[in-house]
């Protein structure tokens, strides 16, 4: 008997030992010490950022030449600048490593190309002191043309704000004699650094002519560099109370990024959209935020975004009409490439 | 210094275990027939790592809610319906600040067949099976795209409990262990790189039940692990109802997509209503 109650109290112990026990299974795979620090962040980002293979990065080397470079104990300024250096390489401004008392970043994605935009251009001398502000948009008819500046996808709107502005400035608008009021809509998204897909979605939904496939994502799906899941298609429908059919210029430089990247992207798709400017800057892929072991974030790419066609849009979108801001114009206080879009509607509206 | 004061710990807990066994009386052995509504309120301490999010472990406080109904109609079988949900918010870098919002929901059957009397007659041995179904979603508030981390599990497991009806002072209690194993499990887990807001689905398609089916797959303990296992004390009332006090100890981890390994430890105390 005393076997049997010596088994049964074995069993229970046995049991009691295992509760608690779980300290021995999960644990911290990194510590919080430099090189953890460092190989924290090289490993994660070696299995999760998308664009290795798009941008011919050899991220063996980089950690071969990097790691070198941190030892325990250093300063957490140094190893801050190691990782950041490190990061760098990327190209890409949706990495970012973010610590108290620091922010690093690569901009050349504009820093290297003319601005082609000036908001004190456009303010004294488009639109001077009769304009509307709706939400975040500032708007008002320049020769007949609709003008909306939308300075980031950050900043919020309404589906009705939406609607007031495309029902607005519709270019068949009529009143009760059947009267043409406007010619076309300008959407200027110059400086606009994105924010926001679910304002860019709200806005394209406006100018839907109908179910429209525009996009393709792939999520990346395991750690290797190019392994992504199939394309998921993106559409985009018509929503709200009007939709735009008008004619559209879409207004872009090197400073649209990210969602309006993906902005200017999508409103390629409508036949009555042109775009006009210089090259978007970029930003194609949906960043991922992540910690680091001694408490500092770090964001970076993990999805890729292509066109129907499959052209990566990381690198960004390219204009219908290249245009840039000449010195004569800049020296009058004109926007060249505004210019050309009130030309190019008023060109269309008078026909061939 | 951990591992020696965990020992004295445990070392204390079997001499008061000791105590209770020699304390304790041999209950009258008239069995119990019941059907019971539990509700109750309690602590969990959560504990995960999930390499698609982060190298690093996370921990924090929950608050519970648990319920769920009791039958013994009986006194050969056992048969729960568990249901519980944790709130809580987690940080990697304990309890300094919050930066996850933690969501869990337990529900379990379990029905058990009395096996045998032990410990001269005094345990009552339960075997039987249960189905288990967790779902829990990490919400990393200050992250942008990869904020949600959700997962969905359903277990067929084997169950096994140890019932043990005694009086204390001329009070009735039972206490009872109950632990279980899951052996065939159907895991919804979000793709690897989990931009996708809601983890698995893709909100261009119409059919979501669909996708969800998609997004699983049935696992068993090669690449599944859990282990589950609750100790409960009931003071009987003297309407016959009841007050318990439980803990649970739970352990789980998944190795696809990525490795994810979780754990709680959750005590509830409630009442248990006869009906």
């Amino acid at each position: 008997m005393m076997k049997l109650v010596n088994r049964y109290v074995i069993a229970i112990v046995g049991v009691v030992a295992f509760v608690s026990c779980e300290e021995a299974f999960i644990r911290d795979e990194y510590d919080d010490n430099a090189v953890d620090v460092f190989n924290s962040m090289w490993t994660t980002v070696d299995e999760n950022y998308s664009f290795f293979t798009y941008k011919n990065i050899d991220w063996d080397a980089v950690y071969e030449v990097n790691r070198p470079r941190v030892s325990n104990g250093m300063r957490r300024d140094s190893l801050f600048n190691v990782l950041a250096d490190m990061l760098f390489l990327l190209r890409d401004g949706h990495v970012n490593l973010q610590a108290g008392f620091d922010l690093s970043r690569n901009w050349e994605w504009y820093l290297g190309f003319p601005q082609n935009f000036d908001y004190t251009v456009i303010e004294r001398n488009y639109l001077a002191d009769d304009y509307e502000i709706t939400g975040p948009f500032k708007h008002r008819a320049i020769d007949s043309i609709g003008y909306i500046y939308y300075e980031s996808f950050e900043d919020d709107f309404s589906e009705s704000v939406a609607d007031y502005l495309v029902s607005l400035y519709a270019s068949r608008v009529t009143g009760e004699d059947d009267t043409l009021i406007f010619k076309g809509l300008i959407i200027d998204v110059r400086d606009n650094g994105g924010g926001s897909l679910g304002n860019v979605n709200t806005l394209t939904s406006r100018f839907a002519d109908e179910r429209r496939h525009v996009q393709n994502w792939l999520y990346k799906d395991g750690p290797g560099h190019d392994e992504f899941t199939e394309p998921v298609k993106k559409y985009v429908e018509p929503e709200g109370d009007f939709q735009y059919n008008g004619p559209v210029v879409v207004l872009t430089n090197r400073s649209c990024y990210s969602a309006t990247n993906f902005f200017v992207q999508i409103m390629k798709n409508f036949p009555n959209v042109t775009v006009i400017g210089d090259n978007t800057g970029g930003g194609g892929g949906l960043p991922i935020n992540r910690e680091l072991p001694n408490g500092w974030t770090y964001r970076f790419s993990s999805t890729v975004t292509t066109t129907v066609a499959g052209e990566n849009i990381e690198g960004g979108v390219a204009p219908d009409r290249r245009v840039n801001i000449t010195e004569e114009d800049r020296a009058a206080g004109r926007d060249t490439i505004l210019e050309e879009a009130l030309s190019y509607i008023n060109q269309i509206f008078s026909g061939p | 210094m951990r591992t020696r004061r965990g020992g004295v710990k445990k070392l204390a807990f079997y001499i008061l275990l000791l105590i209770f066994f020699s304390l304790s009386t041999n209950p009258t052995q008239a069995q119990e027939k019941f059907r019971s509504f539990n509700l109750g309120v309690g602590y969990t301490l959560p504990k995960f790592l999930d390499n698609s999010f982060s190298a690093l472990r996370y921990q924090g406080h929950a608050g519970t809610v648990a319920g769920g109904f009791h039958f013994r109609k009986d006194s050969s079988t056992l048969e729960h319906i568990d249901l519980r949900f944790d709130y809580g918010q987690l940080s990697a870098f304990a309890f300094e600040f919050a930066d996850v919002n933690y969501f869990r929901i337990e529900g379990n059957y379990s029905y058990n067949k009395r096996v045998k009397d032990i410990w001269q007659n005094r345990l009552q041995w339960f075997i039987g099976g249960s189905i288990n179904s967790l779902y829990t979603l990490w919400d990393f508030s200050g992250f942008s795209n990869n904020s949600v981390n959700t997962s969905f599990y359903l277990s067929l497991s084997p169950n096994s409990s140890l019932v043990y009806p005694f009086k204390l002072w001329n009070r009735q209690f039972r206490a009872e262990y109950s632990a279980y194993l899951p052996l065939l499990t159907f895991a919804v887990r979000p793709s690897y790189g989990t931009t996708r807001l809601s983890g698995f689905l893709d909100d261009e398609r119409d059919e979501p039940i669909v996708q969800f089916f998609e997004s699983g797959a049935i696992t068993s303990l090669n690449k599944f692990f859990r282990f589950s296992n609750t100790w409960s004390l009931e003071y009987f009332l003297s309407n016959r109802n009841r007050l318990r006090l439980s803990y649970e100890w739970n352990y789980l981890r998944y190795s696809e997509p990525r490795l994810v390994k979780a754990a709680s430890h959750n005590i509830v105390i409630g009442t248990m209503f006869n009906f």
